[in-house]
C-alpha cells in the first residue's frame, strides 16, 4: 500500500471510530494504527488522520445545519477563549490522542522486534 | 532500542494523557474530549435542529396528535381529546426545554445540589426550611389519583418522559453534557414543586422583621408610618370613583426614641447578617439587599380598554410580566386545539401543564402579581430550646412535627442535614434564642391548574375569572381579561388572609394562643375587582389593589406594592380615548416615568439652591447641568437617567442613616422609595439630617445635592468623563438575558432598551440581576382575537439552535410578532410551517 492509501485508510478508520466511539474511538483507532504500522510515520499518520477525521465530522455538523463558527464563539465565551481556540482544541485533542498512542505503540513494537 | 523506548513512552504518555483528560477531565477542567466530540459532544447539539418532519410515540396516547410548528417555532397541537393535548404539550416542551424543566422543578424541591453541586446548597436549604417540598408532598398524598388534576399532571409527565427516554447520549441537552448528568424521570409532583417555586418568586415579602428592627431604632410611630401604612399615592387596581390619583402626602413622623420592647426582641433574635433567615437574601446587608431589590424588578403590567375607548370599537387587553430575563425564557409559546373542547394559545411555564397567559377564541387574559401580605410569623414557646418536641398552644403542650432534610451532591453523597420543625401554622425556625413559626398561603395552594382548565371552557370574561377564583389560591394575581363581547374585568385572585381582631400582618404575634391565628380568607366578593368600569379602562402594575379609604380590611402595606408604573399607565390611558393595538404595544416600552417627573426636579432644585448658596463643587455643577438638561425619559440614547438612578440610590443611603445600628456602618432596613414623595415637600423634616455628620443639621437640599455630587463622582470613576463619553442609557444599562446556569457564552449580548426603573419597561441588566418584560402581548378581541406578542430569547433552550435567540432583536426594539391562531392544521399556509411532528401510541 502506498503511504497515501495507508493515510486514507486511517482517516476512514478514525471517522468511524470517532463517530461511534467519541473520545475513546479516537484512542482505539490510534492504537490500531500503531499496531498496523510498525514502520516509521505512525505518529504522523495517527495524528493527521485523527485531525482530518475530526475536521470532516465537524464539517458534517455544519452540513446538517449547525453554525459551527458562531457556536464556537459561544462556547469560547464560557471559557474566555476565542472561537477558533475551541475549534483548535476540538481538532487537536483526538489528534494528540491518536498520534501519541499510534506513535508510542509502533515504537514499542519496533523496540521489541 | 535505546532510542525507541523513551520516545515510545513519551508518545504513549501524550496519547493516553490526552485520552484521560478528554474522557475524565482534570481538576476544574471538564472532560473536553466528550464535550468537544463532533459526533456526541456539544457540537452535535448544533445540527439537525427541529427537523422538517418527525414522528414519535407516547405510550399513553389514545389517538394520534398532529403538531405544526409555525415560522415562529410555535407548536400548534391538534389533538382529539384534552388529555392527549396535555401529553403532546409535555412532549413539545421537553423537546425544547428539557434541562429547564428539571432545573426549575429542583429549585422548588430543594434538590439543586444533586444536579449542579454544592454551590446550590444555600438555595436548597432556604427552599426546604420554608417547607416547600413538604407542602408539595402533602398535596400529592391527598390528591385523588382518579381525579382531573392528577390525570392532567400524569398525562403531562407521560409526554415529557416519552421524549426523555427517546434521547440518545448525543442528543442530550448541552447542560446535561456539561454537568455530566442525565435527565431524571419527570413525576407529577415535580409540577407541584414548580408551583411552589413560583409562589416563592412572587409571594415572599415578609415585612414583620423589617418593621421590628425599625421600631427598635426609631420608635414605634416613626417606624409604622414608614412600614405599616398604605401607599402615599393611591391609584388602585379597583378603580376609585375619581379621575385622578389620590395623594396622601402626610408629613412623616420624625425619628424618635427606640422602642424598648422591639429592642429586646431584636436582641433575642440576633442581629448578625443572616440571623433573620425568613428574609430573602438574608445574608446580605440592607444596602446590598436594597440595591438588589432595585434591580430585581419582580413586577408586571396589565391593562385593558373597553370598546368605548378603542378606535376599532373592540375591547383590548395587554400584559407584560416582569421576571428574571433568562435563556431560555421562563415562557414557552404554544397553541392547543381540541375541536369542540379547547382552543387556547399563549405561554406556558415549562413544568406546569397549562397556558398561564394567553387567549382563547372568546377572550384573552394576563396577570400581574398582587403582592399582598400572605406570610405571617408567630413567636413560639417550646419545651426545649435546643431540640424541641412540643410547643405551647392554648395552655397545652402540642407535639411538633420534625422533618429531617438531607442534601446530596451530584454523586449522591449526603453533604448536609437539617431538622425542620412544624407547628400547626407551618415551618418553625430558630432565630437567635427565639423560635419563629410561619404561615404562608403558598404552602396551602395546589389546585390552580384546575381553575385554568375549567376557565378555558368559559366563553365570557366573567366566567373565566369565576373559574379561576374557585380554585386559585397562590401566588395571588391581578387577573385581567377582555372578551369578544366587549367586557373588560380584573380581579385580585388568591387567598388573602384575614387576621383576628381586624389585625394586620405586620407584627410578630404570640404563638401561645390560637386566638392570634388567621381566622379565614377574603371571600371572592371581597377580592379587589372591577367589571366594565365607567372610566372605560383597567390597569394593574403591582400597586395597592384597593384604596384603603374604600376597603379598610388589611391586604398589605406600601412595602408590598409599587406605585410608579401604576401612575404612569393610568396617566397614559387617561390621556387617550382612541386606543389602537399599536399604541398598546408602544406603551410596553414607553420611556416616560412619573418617578423621574416627581423626583428629578427635587434634585435639580436642591443642586441649584446649593450652588447659589456658594457651594463650589465642580461635581455638583456638572451633575446639575446633566440632570436639568435631561427630558426625564428613559430612551436608550438619553444621557441623564444613569445619573438620576445612581443619585437615587445614594440619596436613600444618606437619608435613612437612622437605620444604622450603633457600632455598624450600614443600615439594617430601608423604607420603600415612594416615601420620598412625602419627604421632598418637607424640606426641614428631621429624616433629612445625616446624624453621622455631628453638629451639622442637613436639610433636604443639602442631602439631595450631596447625593447628586457623589453619584456624579461614582459614575466618572465607573464610566469616565461624561463630556468625553456620555453615559448613554442603552450602553450603561442594557438588558442582559442570562443563561440559566449563568454561562457567559450562552447568555445574550447586551440589549439596549427604552425603559428603566419606574417606567413601564423596567428592563435593566446589572451584575446581579436581570429583570424585565419576560413576555409582551396585545390582544384585540375582534370576532376572532388578533394577538401580537414576543418574549426575549427564543423557543429553543438549546444554545446551539438558531431558535435560541431569534426573538431577541424584536423584543429589544419593542416590536411584537403576529401570533398565528389556526383552527385546523390546514389553516396554516405551507410557507408558514417550519416543521411537523406526528405523535402516535
Amino acid at each position: 500500500m502506498t503511504k497515501r492509501s495507508i493515510f486514507l485508510s486511517a482517516v476512514v478508520l478514525q471517522v468511524a471510530a470517532q463517530a461511534f466511539g467519541g473520545v475513546w474511538g479516537a484512542a482505539i483507532a490510534g492504537l490500531l494504527v500503531g499496531l498496523a504500522l510498525r514502520d516509521r510515520g505512525a505518529f504522523r499518520i495517527g495524528f493527521g488522520s485523527a485531525l482530518l477525521a475530526c475536521a470532516l465530522l465537524l464539517a458534517f455538523v455544519g452540513a446538517r445545519g449547525g453554525d459551527v463558527l458562531t457556536f464556537a464563539s459561544m462556547l469560547g465565551g464560557n471559557f474566555k477563549l476565542p472561537g477558533y481556540a475551541i475549534i483548535l482544541v476540538t481538532l487537536l485533542l483526538p489528534a494528540v490522542q491518536a498520534g501519541g498512542i499510534a506513535g508510542g505503540t509502533a515504537r514499542l513494537l519496533r523496540a521489541q522486534s | 532500542m535505546a532510542r525507541n523506548l523513551p520516545l515510545a513512552l513519551l508518545s504513549l504518555a501524550a496519547g493516553l494523557g490526552a485520552t484521560w483528560v478528554g474522557a475524565r477531565g482534570v481538576g476544574a477542567l471538564p472532560p473536553l474530549g466528550a464535550l468537544l466530540s463532533p459526533s456526541v459532544g456539544l457540537w452535535a447539539n448544533t445540527a439537525n435542529d427541529l427537523p422538517e418532519r418527525a414522528d414519535a410515540k407516547i405510550p399513553g396516547l389514545t389517538d394520534s396528535v398532529d403538531i405544526r410548528y409555525d415560522a415562529r417555532s410555535v407548536p400548534h397541537i391538534f389533538a382529539k381529546n384534552e388529555l392527549d393535548a396535555v401529553r403532546a404539550l409535555g412532549y413539545v416542551v421537553a423537546r425544547d426545554r428539557l434541562f429547564q424543566l428539571e432545573l426549575q422543578s429542583r429549585a422548588g424541591e430543594g434538590t439543586l445540589t444533586e444536579l449542579v453541586g454544592d454551590v446550590a446548597l444555600p438555595a436548597d436549604q432556604e427552599t426546604r426550611r420554608l417547607g416547600m417540598p413538604r407542602a408539595a408532598e402533602a398535596r400529592m398524598k391527598t390528591m385523588d389519583t382518579t381525579g382531573a388534576l392528577y390525570r392532567i399532571l400524569a398525562a403531562y409527565a407521560e409526554g415529557i418522559n416519552a421524549y426523555r427516554t427517546s434521547l440518545a447520549t448525543a442528543q442530550l441537552p448541552m447542560e446535561y453534557k456539561l454537568l455530566q448528568k442525565t435527565p431524571r424521570e419527570w413525576l407529577p409532583i415535580h409540577s407541584s414543586h414548580l408551583l411552589n417555586r413560583m409562589g416563592y418568586t412572587l409571594a415572599h415579602s415578609p415585612i414583620e422583621l423589617d418593621l421590628l428592627q425599625a421600631r427598635a431604632l426609631v420608635g414605634d410611630s416613626a417606624a409604622r408610618a414608614l412600614w405599616d401604612s398604605s401607599s402615599p399615592v393611591q391609584e388602585p387596581i379597583q378603580p376609585a370613583p375619581r379621575n385622578a390619583p389620590r395623594e396622601a402626602l402626610t408629613a412623616l413622623y420624625s425619628p424618635g426614641a427606640p422602642d424598648t420592647s422591639a429592642q429586646r426582641l431584636v436582641a433575642s433574635l440576633g442581629s448578625a447578617p443572616g440571623a433573620l433567615r425568613f428574609i430573602r437574601d438574608a445574608a446580605l446587608t440592607a444596602d446590598e439587599r436594597f440595591a438588589l431589590q432595585q434591580e430585581r424588578a419582580f413586577a408586571s403590567n396589565n391593562w385593558a380598554v373597553s370598546p368605548s375607548r378603542s378606535i376599532s370599537g373592540k375591547a383590548m387587553v395587554a400584559g407584560d410580566p416582569h421576571l428574571e430575563l433568562t435563556l431560555p425564557s421562563i415562557w414557552f409559546e404554544v397553541h392547543l386545539v381540541v375541536p369542540g373542547a379547547m382552543d387556547v394559545g399563549g405561554v406556558t411555564i415549562p413544568g406546569l401543564p397549562g397556558v398561564t397567559i394567553g387567549y382563547t377564541r372568546a377572550f384573552a387574559w394576563s396577570f400581574t402579581n398582587t403582592g399582598g401580605d400572605v406570610m405571617d410569623f408567630w413567636r413560639e414557646t417550646v419545651n426545649d430550646a435546643a431540640r424541641p418536641t412540643t410547643y405551647e398552644l392554648d395552655g397545652a403542650q402540642t407535639p411538633l412535627e420534625a422533618r429531617v432534610e438531607q442534601y446530596r451532591n451530584a454523586k449522591g453523597n449526603v453533604i448536609a442535614t437539617d431538622t425542620v420543625y412544624y407547628t400547626h401554622r407551618g415551618p418553625m425556625r430558630k432565630q437567635g434564642s427565639e423560635w419563629l413559626s410561619m404561615r404562608w398561603t403558598v404552602l396551602e395552594a395546589g389546585n390552580e391548574l384546575l381553575g385554568f382548565y375549567q376557565g378555558l371552557h368559559a366563553t365570557t370574561a366573567s366566567a373565566f375569572l369565576d373559574s379561576l377564583a374557585a380554585y386559585y389560591a397562590a401566588p395571588a394575581q391581578n387577573m385581567i381579561v377582555a372578551d369578544t363581547a366587549g367586557t373588560i374585568a380584573i380581579r385580585s385572585t388568591g387567598k388573602h388572609p384575614i387576621r383576628a381582631n381586624k389585625g394586620r400582618g405586620t407584627d410578630i404575634l404570640d404563638g401561645r394562643t390560637r386566638g392570634n391565628d388567621w381566622i379565614g380568607f377574603r371571600t371572592v366578593s371581597q377580592y379587589p375587582q372591577s367589571f366594565n368600569p365607567a372610566q372605560g379602562y383597567l390597569a394593574s402594575a403591582n400597586q395597592e389593589p384597593v384604596d384603603p379609604q374604600l376597603d379598610s380590611l388589611y391586604l398589605g402595606t406600601d412595602a408590598h406594592y409599587e406605585i410608579w408604573r401604576a401612575l404612569q399607565i393610568n396617566r397614559l390611558l387617561r390621556a387617550d380615548s382612541t386606543m389602537t393595538p399599536d399604541q398598546m404595544r408602544a406603551f410596553h416600552t414607553d420611556p416616560g416615568s412619573v418617578r423621574a417627573d416627581r423626583l428629578v426636579p427635587a434634585f435639580v432644585a436642591a443642586a441649584q439652591a446649593r450652588l447659589q448658596q456658594g457651594d463650589a463643587s465642580a461635581s455638583l455643577k456638572a451633575a446639575e447641568s446633566i440632570l436639568s438638561a435631561w427630558d426625564r425619559r428613559y430612551t436608550r440614547d438619553n444621557t441623564g437617567a444613569r445619573l438620576f438612578e445612581t443619585a437615587m440610590v445614594r440619596a436613600m443611603t444618606l437619608l435613612w442613616d437612622e437605620f444604622i445600628p450603633a457600632g455598624k456602618d450600614a443600615a439594617v432596613v430601608r423604607p420603600s422609595e415612594s416615601r420620598l414623595l412625602q419627604l421632598v415637600g418637607d424640606a426641614g423634616n428631621a429624616w433629612w439630617d445625616d446624624k453621622r455628620t455631628g453638629d451639622v443639621r442637613e436639610d433636604r437640599d443639602q442631602l439631595l445635592a450631596r447625593a447628586l455630587a457623589q453619584a456624579y463622582d461614582t459614575l466618572v470613576t465607573e464610566f469616565g468623563d461624561p463630556a468625553k463619553t456620555p453615559w448613554t442609557w442603552g450602553t450603561v444599562a442594557p438588558a442582559k438575558p442570562r443563561h440559566l446556569l449563568r454561562l457567559d457564552g450562552f447568555s445574550a449580548p447586551d440589549v439596549p432598551v427604552d425603559g428603566g426603573r419606574g417606567t413601564l419597561n423596567p428592563s435593566t441588566g446589572s451584575r446581579r440581576a436581570n429583570f424585565g418584560a419576560s413576555w409582551r402581548m396585545v390582544a384585540e378581541l375582534d370576532a376572532s382575537p388578533r394577538i401580537r406578542a414576543v418574549y426575549p430569547g427564543g423557543q429553543s433552550g438549546n444554545p446551539g439552535s438558531p431558535r435560541y435567540l431569534d426573538r431577541l432583536a424584536t423584543w429589544g426594539n419593542g416590536q411584537l410578532d403576529s401570533v398565528r391562531t389556526p383552527r385546523t392544521p390546514k389553516d396554516l399556509a405551507a410557507s408558514d410551517v417550519r416543521a411537523t411532528l406526528t405523535l402516535t401510541r
